[in-house]
């Protein structure tokens, strides 16, 4: 069998399974490493090509690339912030508990009363599903206890499989800590063993050193901490086992455990004995805070836009999904938010228009010029995007302008330097626009109750996903604000108010449609509260008469206060009304949708498709649709003629799938069709039987000779070997050759 | 009969094909007239042993059958049926199988919940033109079609179905009569037809796992026939390869575009790599080559490791350790998979590091000696300036990640659908091979099930031949232990204590092919294990 083998290539060999690969071994660059010069990467411009068929210019697509680690970097650095910022509550919370613990014990030692028992302080940390997300909280955690004064340390279960691992682990990182501290406290006599070669790591000699370290120092205050970061993977025996020696040990080593869950309180007592259980002392802490940070992380990146780029309602649904319905993992969100700038950068050539853009430190966004001149063919592409025409052709019809309209679509440079600042300048108003209505709306829920308040992921999610007439939660929003008494009403002004005054200046000539000043709007709503009577005036003499209006049905279903405070004037009752109405005109003006923005194409990104086949992939539709529906990987004409050639074109493609086999499809596509009809057991003669005769039918048709009885038999076989590697099929012993069908149904 | 069948016109083909493979051949009609000319030439004895044939070449047998006894046919007949049936997915509704003799009509007697093929077993009694047989059998078909309890034709079934059961002694010929019969009954009218066709496609377009569990709760026992590969000649490995590179590729230019299309995304995987991901590959067709075409690019500009995972005595730590004594350059490494993933982890994340990057691609993650090392990738993969490229096949294989091993990887995955053959990748595999030797894999099986004492015996001949390839010529491939210094070797460890034991372990050995002995021509018998050094090496290091 060796001998008979023939490699395929210099990378395949009967006896040998890895290969590198070294640069210097290519004689080009063996000369380049001698003169000292760096190897050239191998994708020149980090991997950017040149769009529009390579016509882009250089120019453009580094400016691509740069824009992307321009734009990137602070973005990332201002998602770890925001995560860290949000732990550090629960952060705090363990430290503080570590800080307080053994206090007691101390107390004892000055001969106050003593416990029949030992106990050791155990924090339960629970910090959720999101596993992939624990290693930066218990970083954290560890560098806070650390920088208070504590000896940390941070236990995975992979390197802890059995208790000696775990105590080596442990020991190592806490003398090690131990050691440093001394060498701060300028002790030279450094670590007792540290030349022995074979340490015997027990948690007696943990006891030395901590006495020894004590004595130098006055290390009282410090505790020895441990933390367990994924509980759920140790072996229960281990931690058993550790729990019960280091119990015994915590009268003279101040020793906490934190143990991180990811499941529940529960595992704690289904992998812990009750024993063990029973000596320590439990305290429970709540670290997941995963939905709080992607809200932040949510509002600053989407709705406030610091990030330049926005998402399409589906592609932000998608992320959206990714999270919610998967694993609350803020990496997995980041991952697929890298992702999509990546992809936005590197395929969209009018992110060049980003440059435009430009942030100041209020977070406000201005226009400024393009560093570039625009290629023809990206001003072409600007033209053709629907917003841009629609946003020309309203122009044209309120100014009549057809110069400026002509020029436009002519002249590029034109394009340039004059309509694009007005595009840009309109899409920046609208997305101050946006958030400020967003702002409006979190404003407006802190006085609903409580069911009625949604996060503000699900927020932004209804102000791009829905136009504000469809969308429910408005509508009961809306609804509360209707029902509101005076006082609530003037509240709710006051802090919307307040909400529009700090945002950043909107030129709401561009924001909005009709040009609507909401801070005037809202300072007229107020004025008119304070004082219905007085603006009121005009309208109540036109009717002449002060009476009181008749309650209707409706009054009362929406004001239902009137029927216990049946005081308020009718002027009351109105200027309420107008006020209602206010702040529905605004909130429908700021919420409208994304897509009346100019050149939203290009901004907000919408390839949900991209971000789910990049991350949330399907291996097995992918192998099962290139076996079973192989049009749509190979658009190949034999095998369709044969389809149409069936006498019914309607049972040709029944459900979109061709149920015939072919003799021309791929041999391992054919033994997967034949397959798919089979039970459970697969005879093997029988189906080389079936293959075979389809095969033949081949070459019957086309060179009028049968192939040899021996190829088909190893096209036979290479099939159902490629059958088996794939998992389709395996081996048993249960009867003569044959094989067990592995996968059922699509 | 004939004036009957073509009012009920097409429905047969697609419902066929859809039923019975072993009869796909007969899609179209035009399909099976060529066939039947083709095959009636054959002789008579070839129909004999080649079961499936005799399905397709009814006609023939027609001609036949009149040399045979009727009861060779009966015989003939529940064969047939039985190979049929293996592939008939409804049919493991039916009740039990009858006895071999009398299948044929306990196949009769399920013939009302269809399976074509029975219906041609009981054909073959039957004394019709091949055209006429045409007519009949797209009206029995469509028959056959027909699912229980789903029309009116049911009681019609029922009635029949108990005549053959009331009868048994019924010959083969009554049971050709009856479909003859049946036949006639179906060709109705159109409009029936069109109600079992609906009928059809209302029972056999849900869900196809459904069947499982059809075929778990109602079959007692397999329904597939007893054929055995034995039929076929003797194929070795060595001729399969080479009859399969002279077999043409089909498609050729499709796939050379989507090859095309494939390569002009290295420069955005490049991108992708150098922002932090790591790239999965999946989808159907070996991806070997265009991954290692990919390598080589990449290998201009920093080190590149190509893991062959699909390799059966892979040892990922010792080609970690090459990783580390040949890239980084640090010699005498010990410690586990796990210790050396983070070495290297360590390495790269250290900022006097000398090598600024390393690919590493791994093709066939999902490998079986890589399964268990997936955790020790991940911490490989996590490090920012090591790239990992990596390729499954096997359909299930995201299952072998957990929630933080796949956020450690950090994966971008990517459709790398070649439809190329898994040559190398299934050259390790003896799918029905006569070959003298097992392969290691074989041999780990052997050894697993063997006493201590008896792997010792193993380890000293192994060790022998590892160190004779080291220390002797490359001349001697197989470095041979004489018998006599075998036998004192295992002696002095006290593993046998006479040589009759010793000669009873070594049978077993060569039983199982793990040892071969050869005669010099002195007489002297010498023996040796077919592996080379490093297989055998690596057989030993999974022995511990």
């Amino acid at each position: 069998m060796v001998d008979a083998y023939k490699p395929m290539d210099a990378f395949d060999s009967m006896t040998e399974s890895t290969f590198i690969l070294k640069p210097s071994l290519t004689p080009k660059q063996s000369t380049a490493k001698k003169t000292g010069v760096s190897h050239q990467p191998a994708f020149t411009n980090g991997g950017f090509v040149p769009l529009f068929q390579g016509k882009e210019s250089v120019e453009s697509m580094e400016l691509r690339r740069r824009l992307f680690n321009e734009m990137w970097g602070p973005l990332e650095q201002l998602l770890v912030d925001t995560e860290q910022q949000v732990n550090q509550v629960g952060v705090s919370e363990v430290c503080n508990y570590v800080n307080s613990s053994y206090t007691r014990v101390e107390s004892v030692e000055k001969g106050q009363l003593d416990q029949p028992f030992a106990e050791m302080s155990t924090a339960v940390a629970f910090a959720g599903v999101n596993t992939g997300d624990h290693n930066k909280l218990f970083e954290s955690l560890q560098a806070q206890l650390t920088a208070s004064g504590h000896h940390v340390a941070l236990l995975e279960s992979q390197y802890c499989t059995s208790l000696g691992s775990m105590l080596k682990c442990m020991l190592d990182q806490i003398l090690g800590s131990l050691d440093e501290d001394q060498r701060a406290a300028g002790n030279s006599r450094l670590g007792v063993l540290a030349g022995a070669k074979t340490i015997a790591y027990d948690m007696g000699l943990l006891k030395l050193r901590w006495d020894e370290a004590a004595g130098s120092t006055s290390t009282r205050s410090n505790r020895v901490v441990v933390i367990l970061q994924d509980f759920e993977g140790f072996a229960p025996m281990v931690v058993d086992d550790f729990v019960r020696i280091a119990t015994s040990y915590c009268h003279s080593v101040p020793i906490v455990v934190v143990l991180g869950l990811a499941t529940s309180y529960e595992s704690i007592h289904q992998s812990l004995t009750k024993a063990s259980i029973s000596m320590l002392n439990v305290e429970k802490f709540n670290l997941q805070r995963s939905k709080e940070c992607i809200d932040a992380a949510i509002r600053s990146v989407f709705v406030r836009a610091t990030g330049m780029l926005s998402f399409g309602a589906e592609a932000y649904k998608s992320l959206l999904d990714q999270f919610l319905l998967y694993n609350f993992s803020i990496t997995g969100f980041v991952k697929k938010l890298k992702f999509a700038a990546m992809d936005f950068f590197y395929a969209q050539p009018l992110s060049v228009l980003i440059s435009m853009l430009q942030c100041s430190a209020s977070g406000m966004l201005s226009v400024r010029d393009c560093p570039i001149r625009l290629s023809p063919e990206q001003a072409e592409l600007i033209r053709m995007q629907r917003s841009v025409q629609r946003f020309l052709e309203q122009q044209l019809e309120e100014t009549d302008d057809r110069n400026h309209f002509h020029l436009a679509l002519s002249n590029d440079e034109y394009l340039q330097k004059t309509v694009l600042p007005q595009l840009l300048r309109r899409l920046v108003s609208f997305r101050a626009g946006y958030c400020l209505g967003i702002d409006f709306v979190v404003a407006l829920q802190d006085m609903v109750p409580e069911s009625l308040r949604k996060p503000i992921r699900t927020l932004h999610y209804y102000g791009i996903g829905q136009k504000f007439d469809d969308c429910m939660h408005w509508k009961a929003l809306s609804a509360v604000v209707r029902r509101m008494k005076v006082p609530d009403m003037e509240r709710l002004l006051a802090k919307l108010v307040a909400v529009a005054a700090a945002a950043a200046i909107v030129d709401w000539d561009f924001a909005t449609k009709d040009g609507l000043d909401v801070l005037q709007l809202l300072q007229q709503s107020r004025a008119l509260l304070s004082n219905p009577e007085e603006l009121a005036k005009p309208e109540s003499a036109d009717t002449g008469e002060p009476s009181k209006r008749i309650r209707t049905r409706t009054d009362m279903e929406n004001r239902p206060f009137l029927l216990f405070d049946n005081s308020s004037s009718d002027q009351m009752l109105s200027a309420l009304d107008q006020c209602c109405a206010n702040i529905e005109t605004i909130l429908r003006a700021c919420l409208s949708p994304y897509q009346s923005a100019p050149l939203y194409e290009v901004f907000y990104y919408k390839h949900s498709l991209l971000l789910d086949t990049t991350f949330s992939a399907q291996p097995r539709a992918a192998v099962q649709a290139a076996l079973g529906k192989t049009a749509y990987y190979i658009d190949c004409d034999c095998c369709k003629a044969a389809t149409c050639d069936s006498d019914d074109p309607d049972t040709a493609s029944e459900d979109g799938v061709d149920q015939r086999v072919m003799p021309s499809m791929h041999d391992t596509s054919i033994a997967y069709r034949l397959h798919q009809e089979c039970g459970r057991m697969i005879n093997l003669y029988d189906w080389h039987s079936a293959f075979s005769s389809v095969v033949e039918g081949e070459s019957a048709k086309a060179r009028g000779g049968s192939p040899c009885q021996r190829a088909i038999q190893a096209r036979f076989m290479r099939a159902v070997e490629e059958m088996r590697l794939l998992g389709f099929i395996k081996s048993t012993q249960r009867k003569t050759d044959h094989v067990i069908r592995l996968t059922w149904g699509m | 009969m004939t004036d009957e069948t073509p009012s009920t016109p097409r429905t047969g083909p697609r419902a066929r094909d859809r039923v019975d493979m072993g009869l796909t051949l007969t899609t179209t009609k035009k399909g099976r007239k060529t066939l039947l000319t083709d095959s009636s030439n054959d002789s008579p004895s070839r129909l004999a042993t080649d079961v499936a044939d005799i399905l397709k070449l009814s006609a023939a047998v027609d001609a036949d059958d009149k040399e045979n006894s009727s009861e060779e046919n009966a015989n003939l007949a529940s064969v047939v049926g039985q190979a049929v049936y293996g592939f008939q997915k409804r049919a493991a509704r039916g009740r039990g199988g009858g006895s071999p003799r009398g299948s044929a009509k306990s196949t009769r007697a399920r013939r009302g919940r269809g399976g074509s093929g029975t219906v041609r077993a009981s054909r073959l009694r039957a004394s019709t033109t091949a055209n006429d047989d045409e007519e009949e059998e797209d009206g029995d078909d469509d028959d056959a079609e027909l699912p229980p309890g789903k029309s009116r034709r049911r009681s019609d079934g029922t009635r029949q179905s108990h005549t053959p059961a009331s009868r048994p002694t019924a010959t083969a010929t009554n049971v050709g009569a009856q479909v003859e019969d049946d036949s006639e009954d179906n060709g109705e009218g159109e409009e029936e037809m069109l109600a079992l066709e609906l009928d059809d496609d209302f029972g056999h377009n849900g869900p196809a796992y459904e069947r499982y569990f059809q075929d778990l709760h109602t079959t007692k026992g397999s329904k597939t026939s007893d054929n055995t590969l034995s039929k076929l000649p003797p194929l070795t490995q060595s001729e399969c390869r080479a009859i399969l590179s002279k077999v043409p590729v089909k498609h050729k230019g499709e796939l050379d575009l989507l090859e095309k299309l494939h390569r002009r995304q290295f420069r955005q995987w490049f991108f992708e790599m150098s922002c932090g991901f790591n790239l999965v590959f999946y989808g159907y067709g070996s991806k070997r080559r265009l991954m290692n075409s990919l390598a080589t690019e990449l290998a201009t500009d920093a080190p590149a490791v190509i893991i062959n995972g699909f390799f059966p005595t892979l040892n990922l730590k010792q080609s970690l350790e090459r990783v580390v004594s040949e890239v980084i350059g640090i010699g005498d490494t010990t410690g586990t998979v796990a210790d050396l993933a983070s070495l290297i982890n360590g390495y790269f994340d250290s900022k006097t590091r000398e090598v600024k990057e390393m690919y590493f691609i791994v093709h066939n993650i999902d490998g079986p000696c890589l399964r268990k090392h997936q955790a020790a990738l991940a911490v490989l993969a996590n490090c920012p300036n090591v790239h990992l490229l990596a390729s499954i096949d096997h359909i299930e294989a995201p299952l072998i990640w957990d929630s933080s091993t796949t956020t450690r990887f950090n994966w971008a995955w990517h459709d790398l659908t070649t439809f190329e053959p898994y040559t190398v990748e299934t050259s390790y595999e003896n799918f029905a091979s006569d070959t003298t030797e097992i392969g290691p894999r074989g041999v780990l099986h052997v050894l697993a099930s063997l006493t201590e004492n008896t792997k010792s015996i193993f380890r000293i001949l192994a060790e022998y031949q590892i160190a004779e390839s080291v220390m002797g010529d490359a001349a001697t491939k197989m470095p041979a232990m004489a018998y006599s210094a075998y036998f004192a070797a295992c002696r002095d460890q006290f593993l046998v204590s006479s040589e009759l034991t010793f000669r009873s372990q070594l049978t077993e050995f060569r039983d199982h092919k793990v040892i071969q002995s050869r005669h010099a021509a002195d007489g002297t018998e010498s023996v040796h294990i077919p592996l080379d050094a490093t297989t055998l090496g690596t057989i030993l290091e999974s022995m511990d």
